[in-house]
């Protein structure tokens, strides 16, 4: 008898439970006629400076409400929202290949009549069109913030030295063996995190490899053996001025090190500086652009679009989605998220970049950019890998060749579609 | 004069028991001390990896606690894993008991036993897409639906656990209830079901263990739904280019109390269920 009444009295609350969730589920409709523009962005760190922004949209707007969503794993969520067609009126992703994918599936709108686009620099336009798979017509983004990678460095312990900002190659190998001979380890490196590898090697593409090489080999014209030989060459040089066994630290390893003073530089982005900073707040970083070519003037600073808005398709309401992008756009949101977060801004205009740039800076002005190549690898090729396997081998040759065949093998349907749309003209 | 009784030591053993030690330990104790580290107290030298903090601040928890909104996750963790772990255990021995009793004399049955075990086969990954978009179209793309999802999930390991121990359990007891004059339905409840404690001991261990560990479903079912659990608030240490780990670690601390709890008590259940069920 007694273990009845149990299960009768589990029965009842798990119906108050249920009923109790229902209720709570229901009360969250916005009745009062606003339009509402929905938001996710996928930059759970920079949840803050959006929720400024929001909050400070809806203070100035009666007739729009806007939700600004910041969830973990965004892409992954996003992908299972658009599968059940339940999309946000307006996406901040990043430009890599989800976007290019995006683009190919016709899920983006065509924003070529927003105003805001005038603003935004050339380059960054330009990254956002050579992602494209093949040419389309109209502009599918707008570029937010930027990230640039390179070399970080130690200002500190360059200004004890009297070290010197390197320009080309032959000052940079001068420099890193005047480091090393006084008893400093000049980089560090974590290639334990496969991607770390692409940090070095897609700064140093940029400034040797042509912007759409990629581009270039789906249309026949080249190979990577060709273009990639004297970036891989480059890539083992570095070896010897990193820590013994650089396979042996992950990325976290790597900026907790650089962040000890372990060593003078190190081969990352300008995203790794709030890491780094955690674990050394008061650590002065600067950053400059990989001085990989014989020329100053041949370098490029390798930038790629961190955060862009895109309209959906299923947006019902284009005004309202146009409004706030103007809103986010203008000086005033863009700098509150900069002050957030370290990042390039997108627009024309004179923001206050935050210090760990300052050796980039001209750079930036000049607007002398290129995307992140592995922006355009598929990602089941997994490059990175492929790069960690070429580092601890050592054998350029074999590592050019299994690429240029993997190339082939990994983009089928691409270079298919970079084919029809050759002969169509 | 008293001689000393020599105590003698197995060492091949405590060698063995000691190095499990150790594995088990180790872990536990670099969690533990990076749970109450700062950030700036992390180091890659082997002694400052291994050193204690400088002080035992809880404030890594309470960071921990106020970025996953600790006692809602916790409560959704809980509603969703104690849901699926009755409606597990009650429809699942059910089940099992029907499925078990008769797979023996039965063609259908044993073909329906078979058609639901198959189903530890089938990866969860193929199934998600597909699954994301039914459940939104029937309206349980919510923690209802991880629920449902989850107790499907369970039922072909869960009814070969209890289909198997209905074998070690004498037919002899429930001829006995027959002959009291007992119906199926009271047998079954009043004979079968505790009878069968220990192995509901096993199922709300392993699919409490599960549904309360797991990621994948929660985020691919209940996103956009504005409830978390646990392990997803647990997400937000990890972002694209930092790790906090020692928020990351105080939280996974917190997280892991309710479980071992849970572990703890059911552990004795099992322990204590093997000498029930024999018959004089």
């Amino acid at each position: 008898m007694q273990r009845k009444g149990k299960i009768g009295i589990s029965v009842l609350l798990i119906a108050a439970m249920l009923t109790a969730m229902t209720l709570t589920a229901c009360g969250s409709k916005d009745d009062s006629g606003k339009t509402v523009i929905e938001l996710v962005q996928y930059k759970p760190e920079a949840v803050d400076a959006f929720e400024a922004i929001e909050e400070k949209f809806n203070a100035t707007h009666d007739d729009i409400q806007l939700k600004i969503e910041s969830p973990n794993d965004a892409m992954t969520i996003l992908k299972t929202r658009f599968i059940r067609e339940d999309a946000p009126d307006i996406i901040g992703i990043g430009g890599d290949v989800n976007f290019s994918s995006f683009i190919d599936s016709d899920m983006l709108m065509d924003i070529s009549d927003f105003e805001g686009l005038a603003d935004i620099k050339q380059s960054y336009k330009d990254i956002d069109k050579a992602l494209e798979y093949v040419p389309e017509e109209g502009v599918y983004a707008v570029p937010y913030v930027a990230n640039a990678a390179g070399i970080l460095y130690n200002r500190e312990m360059f200004k004890e030295h009297g070290w010197e900002i390197p320009e080309t190659w032959d000052e940079f190998i001068s420099l890193c063996d005047e480091i090393q001979a006084e008893g400093i380890m000049p980089l560090y490196f974590g290639f334990k995190d496969v991607w770390t590898t692409l940090a070095p090697w897609n700064a140093m593409a940029v400034g040797i490899a042509d912007a759409d090489v990629c581009r270039q080999v789906n249309k026949g014209e080249t190979t990577f053996t060709e273009e990639y030989r004297e970036v891989a060459q480059k890539m083992l040089e570095l070896l010897p001025y990193g820590p013994d066994d650089p396979f042996a630290y992950d990325y976290n390893g790597a900026c907790t090190a650089f962040a000890n003073g372990e060593s003078a530089m190190y081969t990352i982005g300008s995203y790794a500086v709030p890491q780094i900073m955690s674990v050394n707040p008061d650590m002065d970083i600067d950053s400059f652009v990989f001085p990989v070519n014989d020329k100053e003037e041949d370098n490029i600073l390798n930038s790629g679009i961190d955060l862009q808005f895109c309209v959906m398709n299923d947006c019902e309401n284009k005004e309202a989605a146009y409004e706030v992008l103007s809103f986010l756009l203008k000086d005033e949101s863009i700098q509150e998220y900069l002050d957030n977060q370290n990042a390039v801004p997108c627009k024309e205009g004179d923001f206050q970049l935050p210090s760990m740039l300052d050796g980039m800076k001209k750079y930036i002005d000049e607007d002398r950019m290129a995307d992140y190549q592995d922006h355009y690898y598929p990602a089941e090729m997994s490059v990175d890998a492929q790069i960690q396997t070429f580092l601890m081998k050592k054998d350029v040759d074999a590592f050019l060749t299994k690429f240029d065949k993997d190339w082939i093998r990994y983009n089928r349907d691409i270079i298919r579609k970079v084919e029809d749309y050759e002969a169509e003209h | 004069m008293k001689t000393k009784v020599k105590e003698r030591v197995n060492w091949p053993i405590t060698i063995l028991l000691i190095v499990g030690l150790i594995t088990v330990a180790f872990p536990l104790y670099m969690t533990i001390v990076i749970a109450f580290k700062q950030p700036s107290e992390m180091t890659n030298s082997i002694a400052g990896i291994l050193s204690l903090p400088k002080s035992w601040s809880i404030a890594n928890f309470a960071e921990a606690m106020r970025v996953t909104d600790f006692w809602r996750s916790l409560g959704n963790s809980f509603i969703i894993t104690i849901l699926t772990v009755v409606v597990s255990i009650v429809i699942h021995s059910l089940a099992g008991y029907a499925i078990g009793r008769n797979k023996a004399k039965s063609k259908f049955y044993s073909f329906v036993y078979l058609y639901i075990v198959s189903g530890m086969f089938v990866p969860f990954a193929i199934l998600m897409m597909p699954l994301v978009k039914q459940t939104a179209m029937i309206g349980l793309a919510n923690w209802v639906g991880v629920i449902v999802l989850y107790v499907v999930f369970y039922m072909p390991m869960n009814v070969l656990l209890y289909s198997g121990y209905l074998v070690n359990i004498p037919m002899a007891l429930e001829e006995a209830a027959y002959v009291d004059g007992a119906t199926t339905w009271q047998t079954y409840w009043k004979i079968i079901f505790p009878i069968m404690k220990p192995m509901h001991a096993t199922v709300a261990v392993l699919t409490a263990l599960g549904t309360w560990n797991d990621v994948m479903t929660p985020l691919v079912i209940m996103s956009g739904s504005g409830m978390t659990t646990l392990p997803l608030a647990q997400m937000t240490f990890q972002t694209q280019f930092g790790t906090n780990y020692n928020l990351a670690f105080a939280s996974y601390l917190l997280a892991l109390l309710p479980i071992l709890i849970f572990y703890l008590v059911c552990q004795k259940q099992i322990l204590n269920g093997v000498v029930n069920g024999a018959v004089k």
